[in-house]
């Protein structure tokens, strides 16, 4: 897999030691050289590389402030290239790659590419899953209406399918939701809300604004104090269910 | 008796006319050697001052990376050429001549070693241009009094303008005085004043022609344009003969 770098120095010989220690990779393809910020800036959007080398001090835009004015996915993979160690921190906080030191060391700039090339690819596995993850879950919708009928998860680098119906209890987490299958958890990026609009409302029951369970699953429901009660699963696992959620659950058990 | 008595206030002035001129020749020997002292310290400092900058990673680190990158390009006549220039131009700093007064000649041929390492790292952007009369270039100098200016004018200047710049030296000699300009392009907005980062630099070059030449030595900072930097040093113009005769007479 071919790696799209960008070269960003103002002095040419800086420049000229990039590329040609670039030349001795063969994945590495130098997509352009700038001479400064403002160049760069136009540039990158033009080229997209995958991998940026970037000096720090330049006239006009510096190397840190063209990256933090570079939008995420333009920007994932920098390194920086300075005379001084004390931009090391400010590197650090606007997360970049690597942070290689004038003169340039042939064994440190062998590392940073390894480095890159192991970076790069896992942004590649993850825009893979992302683009089957989003093929399959717009098939399934075709399938079967607006109802979910397996949910794609990944285990490490295997894809794998969970049925709705071995799910126990799903947790709401901000932008992903935790799917809880026999004491295991996977998870998925999409809200609890707009899980629970994509789920039968005759097999799954919210209990809480962040807990909707199997209504299967459920083996027995006790009142606690403040008219709150505690869910209990046949696996054994207690919930909190919220007296707004109360009256929907006592409808369905009864 | 009386004769006798002539004499012994004879004796008396003349003892206290040796002990008044004994002291005042003293004083003039004392503020003499301060004189030269305070100049030999200011000599010095200047020294520690074009090797702090020489020493900077700025220069040193980026210099390296360049003949690194010569190196490894496969450009080994370059590579040892600047080598050269750089040990040239540390060895001039580091060494400790007995005079720290010397011929503008010498002076700016350090400065231009110095320029043409900064010329192989900036490459096009950097243009350089020298007009120095006859009669200047053989003018005593302090040693180090070019290069804290001309260092600033690439660092805060030249190193600054996306495009590139011009740094030029001028040197002529008018009514016993030797004027000498450096003036360097700069970014329009960004600050390269007299009082800023260089500005320790300009007044340590201020104190010493204080030092050297009283009243008659002067700094001044103007910027004649708004995207030019000019530093304009003006002392009474001295030759190496005109230095000889004066210790003879």
């Amino acid at each position: 897999m071919n790696i799209r770098v960008l070269v960003v120095d103002d002095e040419p010989l800086a420049r000229v030691g990039i590329t040609t220690r670039l030349s001795a990779y063969s994945d590495m393809m130098v997509v352009g050289e700038c001479s400064s910020g403002e160049e760069a800036r136009a540039k990158i959007p033009q080229v997209s590389p995958d991998l940026i080398f970037v000096d720090v001090e330049m006239p006009g835009i510096s190397g840190l402030d063209l990256l933090k004015e570079l939008p995420r996915e333009q920007a994932r993979c920098i390194v920086f290239l300075t005379a001084h160690e004390e931009y090391a921190l400010d590197a650090f906080n606007v997360e970049a790659l690597d942070y290689l030191l004038k003169p340039i060391d042939d064994a440190r700039f062998a590392a940073c590419i390894e480095r890159a090339r192991r970076m790069l690819s896992l942004h590649r596995q993850e825009a893979n899953f992302e683009r089957l993850y989003g093929l399959l879950g717009t098939k399934d919708k075709e399938d079967n209406g607006s109802l979910i009928k397996r949910f794609p998860v990944r285990r490490g680098n295997e894809f794998t399918f969970i049925q709705v119906g071995d799910v126990d209890w799903i947790e709401g987490l901000g932008d992903y939701a935790g799917l809880h299958v026999g004491g295991r958890t996977h998870l998925v990026r999409e809200p609890l809300t707009s899980l629970e609009a994509r789920l039968d409302p005759a097999q799954f029951v919210r209990i809480h604004r962040s807990t909707i369970v199997q209504v299967e699953h459920i083996a027995r429901v006790d009142p606690s104090a403040n008219r709150d009660a505690v869910l209990t699963l046949r696996d054994g696992k207690t919930l909190r269910v919220s007296r707004t959620y109360r009256s929907r659950l006592d409808e369905l058990l009864h | 008796m009386v004769a006798v008595r002539a004499f012994e206030g004879a004796i008396v002035l003349i003892a206290w006319s040796a002990l008044y001129f004994g002291i005042k020749h003293y004083g003039t020997v004392e503020e003499q050697r301060n004189r030269l002292l305070a100049s030999e310290a200011t000599a010095r400092e200047a020294q520690l001052q074009a090797l702090r900058y020489q020493l900077q990673p700025h220069f040193l680190f980026n210099t390296l990376n360049a003949i690194s990158s010569l190196v490894v390009s496969k450009q080994p006549e370059r590579a040892t050429e600047m080598i050269a220039k750089l040990a040239a131009l540390l060895r001039n700093t580091l060494s400790f001549p007995e005079a720290h007064l010397l011929t503008f000649r010498e002076e700016l041929a350090v400065t231009e070693e110095y320029l043409s390492i900064e010329q192989v790292r900036f490459g096009p952007r950097l243009a350089v241009s020298l007009s120095v009369s006859p009669e200047a270039s053989e003018a005593q100098v302090p040693r180090f009094l070019l290069q804290p200016i001309v260092e600033n004018a690439i660092r805060h200047g030249i190193a600054r303008c996306p495009n590139g710049g011009e740094v030029s030296i001028t040197a002529s000699v008018a009514e016993g005085q030797l004027r000498i300009d450096i003036e360097n392009d700069r970014t329009e907005g960004l600050l390269q004043s007299g009082d800023e980062r260089n500005g320790l630099g300009l007044m340590n070059t201020k104190t010493r022609l204080e030092k050297l030449y009283g009243e008659r030595g002067s700094v001044t900072v103007t910027t004649p344009r708004n995207n030019r930097f000019l530093v304009s040093i003006q002392f009474p113009l001295t030759t190496a003969s005109s230095i000889v005769s004066q210790g003879a007479g």
